[in-house]
């Protein structure tokens, strides 16, 4: 090792300048997509003019619209509500599948696993259609529970809440079993023995070992559902019937139907900073988990 | 396959070329899409093109109004667009951010025959058509079809109505619900909104997907307040399962507005081109073709093609039409109420 | 039968799908207090032994008693074994202390009697005063301790070690073979350990067992497999040896071919043929004369107190280990003469012609 030290050095020191010519191409894409949108957002946020075009005045009337109004604040609030559903259920039901295709010593286990993320491969539009035709009024569940007598009148499945609840969960499930994938590194098959032969039964091998080290991997599927289901608009606006009022679907009403752009920016603004006190916090936690 | 692709891509360039060598005057249009867009090409571009041969109209669709607009403000140093066809609410928008151009009737003649309430921000922008609100419903679940606004609130119809109303469709349902309970809609919009949440229980969708005409073709609900042109073509072209009843309280239209952009490189193109799309001959030719009711007040239609736009000769006389610079001005509000005062309690 | 500790009975173990038992009528019998090497080159079965008796892999028939108790239907975490295992698996998300009270936590140890027994149990294997370390910050050697410290703290019935020194490099390994040796004696635990290195099986082991392809050649005591090897497998696997076949001539007496008559002391039958080996240190330098085979040095590797020396005779090489405190040391391209004893020719096998 000492011995190659040198000469390696020299290499990592010509490697870094290499590394940093083969990063600008991504560098600029990331400003161009990322960064500069992002700026333009936050300058469109303090616009005077309506079209929250540049140059113009700045004011924080539009801040002051959106965290004044204590509507904002309970569509935040429905969001935050919203996000941490989806996230639970999806977590909860991501992990034993996530847990089954880690563990899994079956040759099958690579096409299950794509399987398991294959809905990946159709958009999120489409699917939320399909679930409008098993949770509608006239869907699958609807039909068969009338079918079965067991209902007269249609129970209101969609269109709603639970509609898209549900909708974002499964939409979002792939997301979440990806995550915990990459996420369960540490799990170990030879840990497992190791707790048995120490008198550990199943359940408290789960508890003690396989629980606490999938944790990380349990965290970033739930983070990553939460913000994707918290910044998501298509499905709580078809699946909630437009009775669920989220930062998403206000941002697109603002956007596209009153035109308010500034506003629209600023309660952007605000989902990014709930976006990143969620992250922030996350972060701490897994610091925590595996300090 | 390559030989195919030169070929064409020579036909292009033979075609460009023809153009240049007649050295036609490109005209951009951006407007509405889908059926809007077919009936506008057939019955408004073509005709005026075949009067014009020395301009080139190029029409493009767009998703909304608000994407043309974004596209207006983008470009606004150096526009390609010479026309816009966008809804009034969107126009005076623009207006305000000084997009579109002033016209008169010098360059524009037909100005003097549009009614006053068309001539939008000192003749910036001018109503062309209307497309009246009305009710649709399923000619197989709905025996007896709706006459009134207010058989919205019918019990029978619970869970089956969709009502799409947090943009134009319920700012244009507030002064039709306000007349209806003898309100003005300046004074106060509190009976309108009062009227909503009468049949705001049997509404089964505020957001109705696709749209709002899917959903009752599909026998998902039963009713459906949708705009009057494309429901009538529906109702032609996919065997009569969609009915429209125009309630008899009268509507008023979704109001279609064409506008010159400021710093058009073809002004004068633009100028004879929206002289073109306002004149009788034109907008008659519309409203019989695509049921947009027209502005022109020289325009009679045939008692057929009025009930087809309007509904019976009372909801006819019945027929509303709104100050929309004022209108602009509650806009938001309006759909900021109908969003708090009605939908997210139904 | 109840006077051993352990008994492997006809244990069978057939994969699904596998043509051939992974693990072939398997039977052994082990004394409390014994250490059993199972010694094999990889794939014969011997890992899969050790996980049988565990309990992490379910035999497909045979019977394995612990103490007297029938424990082949016996549940993992009830059958109070330790376990070393090749990459040591601690839990990585627990302290050094944390793992060693892992065990006695599952047993429902109460919580202030823990922390002595962690304690002592990290003291035995030095590692007393990192009790508060990640494991992770561990170096390897100290995470073999750890592992030997969790397994051991449970007081098992058995100790299970599989490969415990092949993660180790070369001089830790000598330290931890002497250590694990030290611990097992001074603790009594029985234990069976799982290797593929001869040296660690004949120096660790109070009994080895070599197998090869799921069955065991040969079991016994380090001295009874190296000198007395039951065939040539076991033979060959451990140590080095010169193979020498031939005819037998006379009682005692065989004609090796290329070099000569070799006598040897066991009973075999005129005529027939066998095979015979001699350890190569076994060879002494000699004059001419019986028993021994002369030629010329054509290489020579000096090792410190041994010098291995290898000659070629009749078209057949010999291999000689030499003290090199045994007065006059061979150079290359001398002729020397190698004498064997006959009583150090070991008889492997015995064919009819």
């Amino acid at each position: 090792m000492s011995a190659t030290g040198a000469p390696a050095q020299q290499i990592t020191g010509s490697n870094r300048f290499m590394l940093l010519i083969l990063l600008v191409p991504g560098l600029l894409a990331l400003m161009t997509t990322f960064l500069l949108p992002m700026i333009w957002l936050a300058r469109a946020s303090f616009s005077t003019s309506s079209m929250a075009a540049f140059g113009g005045g700045m004011t924080l009337e539009h801040y002051h619209a959106a965290l004044t109004d204590p509507f904002y604040w309970k569509v935040a609030m429905n969001t935050l509500s919203l996000g941490v559903t989806v996230s639970f259920f999806a977590v909860i039901l991501s992990y034993p599948i996530a847990l089954f295709l880690t563990r899994s010593t079956s040759r099958w286990r690579g096409v299950l696993t794509a399987l398991a993320v294959a809905p990946l491969l159709t958009s999120a539009v489409v699917r939320t259609y399909g679930w409008m035709v098993i949770l509608g009024d006239r869907g699958v569940i609807n039909g068969t529970l009338q079918a079965l007598s067991l209902t007269t009148d249609p129970v209101r499945l969609s269109n709603n809440t639970f509609g898209a609840t549900v909708a974002l969960v499964e939409i979002l499930m792939p997301y979440s079993i990806l995550a915990m994938l990459a996420g369960f590194g540490r799990l170990n098959p030879q840990l497992e023995e190791a707790a048995s032969m120490l008198g550990a039964s199943k359940l408290r091998v789960f508890w003690r070992i396989i629980l606490p080290l999938s944790l990380p991997g349990i965290l970033t599927g739930a983070l990553l559902v939460f913000v994707l289901a918290i910044s998501a608009f298509v499905t709580p606006r078809l699946m909630g019937g437009g009775r669920v009022f989220v930062l998403g679907t206000e941002v697109f009403q603002e956007a596209t139907v009153t035109l308010n752009w500034p506003l629209a920016a600023a309660l952007s603004v605000v989902l990014l900073a709930l976006f990143s006190s969620v992250i922030v916090i996350y972060q701490r936690a897994l610091r925590r988990l595996e300090a | 396959m390559t030989k195919r692709l030169s070929l064409s891509l020579l036909a292009l360039l033979a075609a460009s070329g023809a153009a240049h060598a007649q050295d036609k005057t490109p005209l951009n249009v951006v407007g509405f899409s889908g059926v809007f867009a077919e009936n506008y090409e057939k019955f408004i571009i073509a005709p005026f093109e075949a009067a014009h041969p020395d301009i080139d109209v190029i029409y493009q669709p767009s998703k909304n109004s608000a994407e043309t607009l974004a596209l207006l403000t983008l470009q606004r140093s150096d526009p390609t667009v010479d026309v816009a066809l966008i809804d009034v609410s969107v126009a005076i928008k623009a207006n305000g951010e000084g997009l579109f151009a002033t016209l008169d009737e010098a360059s524009v003649p037909n100005l003097a025959d549009q009614p006053d309430w068309a001539r939008i921000d000192g003749d910036k922008s001018i109503a062309f058509s209307q497309d009246n609100l009305t009710i649709l419903y399923n000619t197989e679940t709905v025996s007896e079809p709706p006459t009134s606004w207010t058989d919205l609130a019918d019990p029978k119809y619970k869970g089956k109505i969709a009502a799409k109303l947090a943009d134009t469709r319920g700012v244009i349902l507030i002064p039709i619900l306000n007349k209806i309970a003898g309100a003005d809609y300046k004074d106060s919009i509190d009976p309108a909104i009062e009227l909503m949440n009468q049949f705001a229980p049997n509404v089964s969708t505020w957001e109705p997907a696709p749209d709002c005409y899917a959903v009752v073709q599909s026998g998902e609900v039963d009713l459906s307040i949708c705009w009057n042109g494309r429901s009538q073509y529906l109702h032609d072209t996919q065997g009569g399962i969609i009915g429209v009843s125009a309630p008899k309280e009268g509507s008023i239209g979704q109001t279609n507005t064409i506008n010159l952009v400021e710093g058009s490189a073809h002004a004068d193109a633009a100028k004879a081109f929206i002289n073109y799309a306002l004149s009788a001959e034109a907008q008659a030719t519309f409203a019989e073709q695509s049921f947009y009711g027209p502005v022109n007040s020289k325009v009679e239609l045939s008692p057929e093609i009025a009930e087809r736009i309007y509904g019976s000769p009372e909801a006819q006389a019945a027929q509303m039409s709104l100050d929309w610079p004022w209108i602009a001005t509650v806009y938001s509000e309006w759909i900021q109420r109908i969003n708090r005062e009605v939908i997210a309690f139904n | 039968m109840s006077e051993h500790h352990v008994v492997v009975d006809n244990l069978v173990k057939t994969y699904p799908g596998a043509a051939t038992p992974s693990v072939d009528h398997v039977s052994f019998a082990l004394p409390k207090g014994e250490m059993l090497a199972l010694l094999g080159p990889s794939g014969c079965g011997k890992t899969t032994i050790l996980r049988m008796i565990a309990g992490l892999i379910e035999p497909t028939s045979g019977a394995i008693q612990l103490n007297g108790r029938e424990i082949s239907q016996t549940p993992v975490h009830k059958r109070n074994m330790g376990m070393v295992f090749q990459a040591y698996a601690l839990f990585p998300h627990m302290t050094v202390a944390g793992n060693v009270a892992f065990g006695l936590e599952m047993r429902g140890i109460p919580h202030s009697e823990r922390g002595p027994k962690v304690q002592r149990a990290l003291d035995m294997v030095k590692l007393g005063h990192l009790g508060d370390r990640r494991v992770t910050q561990l170096s390897g050697g100290q995470q073999q301790r750890c592992a030997i410290a969790r397994s051991l703290v449970i007081e098992p019935e058995l100790l299970l070690l599989d490969e415990p020194l092949s993660n180790l490099d070369a001089k830790l390994r000598d330290e931890m073979r002497d250590e694990i040796r030290e611990i097992q004696s001074r603790t009594g635990v029985t234990a069976i350990f799982v290797t593929h290195d001869q040296d660690e099986a004949l120096s660790m082991a109070d009994r080895l067992a070599v197998m090869s392809a799921g069955k065991i050649e040969q079991i016994g005591t380090p001295r009874e497999i190296f000198d007395a090897p039951a065939n040539e497998f076991v033979a060959g696997f451990i140590g080095a040896g010169n193979f020498l076949s031939g005819r037998v001539t006379a009682p005692g007496e065989a004609e090796i071919e290329g070099l000569g008559p070799l006598r040897f002391e066991a009973p075999a039958r005129i005529g027939s043929q066998v095979n015979l080996m001699v350890r190569p240190h076994r060879f002494k330098l000699a004059a001419p004369g019986p028993n021994a085979f002369t030629g010329q040095v054509d290489s020579l590797v000096y090792r410190g107190q041994i010098l291995t020396l290898g000659i070629s005779v009749g078209g057949k090489r010999l291999t000689a280990d030499l003290h090199t405190h045994a007065g006059h040391l061979p150079a290359k391209g001398e002729t020397v003469t190698l004498a064997v004893a006959p009583g150090d020719v070991t008889f492997l096998s015995e064919a009819a012609a």
